[in-house]
């Protein structure tokens, strides 16, 4: 029984962004007759139109191949990583299914900082990294320097790695013939209680909820009364089966294999990513390590341009919510802004990815308001409470103190660039913690720093101060006690509540100044003077005003050609429509969300 | 019998300026011919359509009314005058350009019958003329003048142009007083609107140029309304300026909602509710006209909505804005309830005034839009 893993290769490919990791799965598949060539759409796994053109691989989609090597068949699985810091937890997961990793390297650019963050991922999940040098084809290629590179930064032997070019197709056999020799086969106890990975699940409209899963030890088949680890339920499992990519039905999953299983699960956030199935009946003594409850850290107001497609909205997120667990929202009100809803993320990234995708395919119109964290308020009464929207905060004489979301910020980057992060951090009320030489190449820095501060902009900054090099993590620490206002927003005197935000007393005036400042801009002139104020309860800490309008005339209606006049009325017409009243002011919905690019200029 | 107003559009130029994005050619001098045969024919097409009434105004616009073909204007207001039965009093104006008025237009013009004429003049300024593409010189303009009146023809109307790149002030100034010291009795002044696909368009994003200031444009326009308040001038509409009597009842009847058919490549009609646009090219335009067909591209029976629309928006281009009672005889409709918090929120920041009737506050026409805009 056990030579049924002998012949099995769990592996994933990890690379940095644009290095070809989409082009070598489309490649592998091509060569082992998963998918031909001519059914093979450009870049196969990433199915989600948003992807493709993002060229980042969100959900991950897994695949059987088989291999014949030396007269043996080989069973490979692939299962495709997300590469973005705020799916960190979920590309772990992946990881943790597989026994080895390609870790791909373009040799016109030798070794990147995601390359760098992906290979020492892969090894903290004790997998055997292959590195493969691709792109060969390209006149920029420098083959031996890369080696170099790939040897000196991550201390990994390339003397052997494949030289591919995963577009032309240029020696692709190696990379198979890699696998099968270096990836170690599974090693898990057929004859154990079942013990299985969730590493993705995704919705069905007919089977509901479908694990995406790798067995460790045991098996399942069709009629397995199943358990999962953390929520306790039990289920009679309805179908299992393996991905060729499509999804195949099969009798039987064993130790080693991936597939996914289905058993009439309602509800998506019942299979938590990371969590062990096993059997009701015989159930395993503990679960598989690692297991995280992903919780929302980023929080955004999220409200449709046309208030009458509330309804749509709330519709649209039930249907994403089936697919994405990770996604939480509840209804929300803003004087502003109408009805909408509050929606808790993983991050920035995913924020962006949901409010694309429901814009894109739900075809909503949508304001996204600054992203925050949620905040303890332990008020004076001795309550304690949880707000994630500032205009919620209660007044200020019935706060005690505010307690805010503090990380443990691990920065990797070569060491040129530490002073620049240094000051970086800093600058967002990080407080040094730590610094190791990892290696000659690489420093981690570790910092205490509130969540707040690293939500937006951070990663990007990060980027552009370390030219891409540098690449960060963090974990959550928890709550801690820090000297936190609200800043609100006055349009002509009126408060616009989805202006608000809770920001550091040191910053508030920085922040209020550089709001009114963008407003100013943003928001046309109207036909009177509008003061922008920036406030902290009623003390003025910013002011700009817009200038009443000066000229607006239409040209003059020639020759009795009014429908052209009126048209155009219209058209103004529309776009009014699109605008906010706040008090007496028009505000355009571009407003509410200008001011999250407030750091870029 | 109904009065209606006339329009026929002449689209030829001797060259285009490059601020026109209006439907006129230069360089087809050769279709002239052809052209004028279509307009009459098109004339009795429609005088044979719209029966019971009576053309109060007749206005030849363009293009260049003036560099049209020697007696073309002639035979097509005799052509008007076979087919339609005209008011005693009509209004009959033409456009013309300085550099296309010679003594032989003058003398066909009167025998035409028109009694107005309106002249592009644009600016005083001899460079700013060569920046707009303009072909002829201030002094073309002068002559001209004292031809027509020459001819008899002594009610003038003179189009000028304000928040050119480059022009200041005094090329304002300079130009008014040229128009007050020719004894001018009606001016057109219109802020410069950058169109797409002009010249201009092109050189201010290329960089060639730089747009007027809005400041200055706007200060430009007040200088001409007090200039000419001064001079005894009367803002009528937002545009458009006269001494007493000599306001121009074409382009009233527009902005009263009033009817009229257009003639020609282009041209817009407005009859018992429809508005009827004919195709703006020359080619579709002759061949449906040897058809013996009209050459309407668009046929839009305008709803209750946005007959209210057109109503507010063209009437607040005049000074005298519109009475309310004539607003909900009209629509059976009660325009203060129907519309309360716009007009609450425009008294608010004074920008209109409001008690029998509705008007722009004098000094608020540069905001005029957007105070339509709130209303509609």
């Amino acid at each position: 029984m056990n030579d049924h893993q002998k012949y099995i290769r769990n592996f994933c490919i990890v690379a940095h962004i644009d290095h070809g990791k989409s082009t070598l799965a489309d490649r592998l598949m091509e060569k082992t007759g998963a998918v031909s060539a001519r059914n093979l759409t450009e870049q196969m796994l990433d199915n989600m139109d948003l992807e493709r053109e993002r060229g980042i691989t969100i959900k991950l989609t897994p695949t059987r191949m088989f291999y014949t090597y030396e007269g043996q068949k080989y069973t490979l699985n692939l299962i495709d990583t997300p590469g973005h810091v705020d799916f960190t937890y979920e590309v772990s997961r992946s990881l943790a299914a597989c026994e080895g990793a390609i870790l791909i390297v373009d040799a016109s650019q030798g070794v990147q900082a995601q390359t760098l963050a992906n290979a020492y991922l892969a090894i903290d999940n004790n997998l055997e990294v292959i590195p493969v040098i691709n792109k060969i084809d390209l006149p920029s290629a420098d083959i031996e320097n890369t080696k170099k590179e790939i040897e000196d930064i991550i201390g990994l032997d390339a003397s052997n790695a494949p030289q591919i070019s995963a577009k032309e197709g240029t020696n692709i056999e190696q990379v198979l013939q890699s696998i099968v020799k270096f990836v170690p086969a599974p090693k898990g106890n057929i004859n154990a209680p079942l013990k299985a990975l969730i590493f993705d699940s995704l919705y069905d409209n007919y089977r509901g909820a479908v694990c995406m899963i790798r067995v460790i030890d045991g098996e399942v088949k069709v009629g397995t009364k199943i358990k999962m680890m953390q929520t306790k339920i039990v289920y009679d499992v309805t179908e299992v089966g393996v991905f060729t990519p499509s999804e195949v039905p099969c009798e039987i999953l064993r130790a080693g294999d991936v597939g996914y299983l289905s058993a009439s699960i309602k509800n998506v956030s019942d299979t938590k990513v990371g969590d062990t199935i096993t059997s009701a009946e015989n159930p395993a003594p503990e679960a598989l390590p690692g297991y995280k409850k992903v919780v929302p850290m980023v929080y955004s107001g999220i409200f449709p341009v046309d208030g009458s497609k509330y309804q749509d909205l709330k519709d649209a997120l039930e249907k994403l919510k089936l697919n994405d667990s990770s996604l939480s929202y509840s209804p929300e009100s803003s004087t502003a802004l109408g009805f909408g809803f509050r929606c808790g993320f993983l991050g920035l990234l995913h924020m962006e990815i949901i409010s694309e995708r429901l814009e894109r395919e739900f075809d909503l119109d949508l304001i996204t308001t600054a992203p925050g964290v949620s905040y303890e308020i332990h008020k004076t009464n001795g309550d304690m409470i949880v707000v994630s929207n500032p205009t919620n905060l209660p007044s200020l004489t019935e706060i005690e103190y505010i307690g805010e979301p503090v990380v443990d910020l691990s920065i990797y980057t070569p060491p040129e660039y530490v002073g620049a992060i240094m000051d970086l951090c800093q600058d967002r009320r990080g407080n040094y913690n730590n610094m190791v030489y990892l290696d000659i190449n690489r420093v981690k820095l570790n910092y205490e720093i509130p969540l707040n501060e690293i939500i937006y902009d951070f990663f990007d900054t990060l980027k552009s101060r370390s030219r891409g090099y540098a690449s960060m993590d963090y974990e959550i620490l928890g709550y801690k006690k820090s000297d936190l206002v609200r800043v609100d927003i006055l349009l002509n005197g009126d408060a616009c509540d989805a202006l608000s935000l809770i920001v550091h007393k040191d910053k508030a005036y920085n922040r209020g100044r550089k709001i009114a400042e963008k407003l100013k801009d943003v928001i046309p002139r109207q036909m009177f003077e509008i003061p922008v104020q920036a406030v902290i309860g009623s003390k003025v800490i910013a002011r700009e005003t817009i200038k009443a309008m000066r000229k607006d005339v239409l040209a003059k209606c020639y020759g009795g050609d009014i429908s052209r006049k009126h048209k155009l009325l219209e058209k103004q017409k529309e776009g009014k429509k699109r605008m906010r009243q706040v008090g007496s002011v028009e505000v355009p919905s571009e407003a509410f969300m200008s001011i999250l690019k407030l750091d870029e200029d | 019998m109904k009065k209606v107003g006339l329009y026929i559009h002449i689209p030829y130029c001797v060259s285009k300026c490059t601020y026109c994005s209006f439907i006129s050619f230069a360089g087809l001098e050769s279709t002239m011919q052809e052209y004028l045969s279509a307009l009459k024919k098109e004339i009795v097409l429609s005088a044979k359509k719209y029966i019971d009434i009576e053309i109060s105004t007749i206005y030849i616009g363009g293009g260049t009314p003036s560099y049209f073909i020697k007696n073309g204007i002639l035979e097509i207001a005799n052509c008007i005058k076979e087919n339609f039965k005209l008011c005693d009093d009509v209004e009959f104006t033409a456009e013309a350009n300085p550099n296309s008025m010679t003594q032989k237009k003058a003398e066909e013009f009167v025998k035409a019958g028109i009694n107005r004429v309106s002249l592009g003049l644009q600016t005083a300024n001899e460079s700013l003329l060569k920046l707009l593409g303009r072909k002829h010189s201030v002094q073309n303009f002068i002559d001209d003048i004292a031809m027509l009146k020459n001819y008899g023809i002594t009610n003038l109307s003179a189009d000028i142009m304000l928040g050119l790149p480059t022009q200041i002030i005094g090329d304002v100034y300079s130009t008014l007083d040229l128009l007050l010291d020719q004894n001018i009795k009606h001016i057109s002044a219109y802020g410069l609107m950058i169109e797409e696909g002009t010249l201009l368009e092109k050189s201010i994003r290329s960089g060639l140029l730089n747009e007027c200031n809005e400041d200055l444009a706007v200060e430009m326009y007040d200088c001409t309304f007090k200039y000419l308040k001064k001079a005894g001038f009367n803002r009528y509409e937002v545009s458009n300026f006269a001494k007493y009597g000599f306001e121009c009842k074409h382009n009233v009847n527009y902005w009263d909602r009033g009817e009229y058919i257009g003639l020609g490549v282009a041209a817009h009609s407005f009859v018992n509710g429809l508005r009827i646009e004919n195709t703006s090219s020359l080619n579709d335009y002759i061949t449906a006209i040897n058809k013996g067909e009209f050459a309407n591209i668009n046929t839009t029976l305008v709803n209750e909505e946005d007959a209210k629309t057109e109503y507010i928006m063209l009437k607040l281009r005049k000074t005298e804005g519109f009475f309310i009672k004539d607003y909900n005889k009209i629509f059976n409709a009660d325009f203060v309830k129907e519309r309360i918090s716009a007009i609450k929120k425009l008294k608010k920041f004074d920008l209109i005034e409001i008690n029998e009737s509705i008007k722009v506050r004098s000094e608020k026409f540069n905001v005029l839009n957007a105070i339509i805009l709130e209303l509609v």
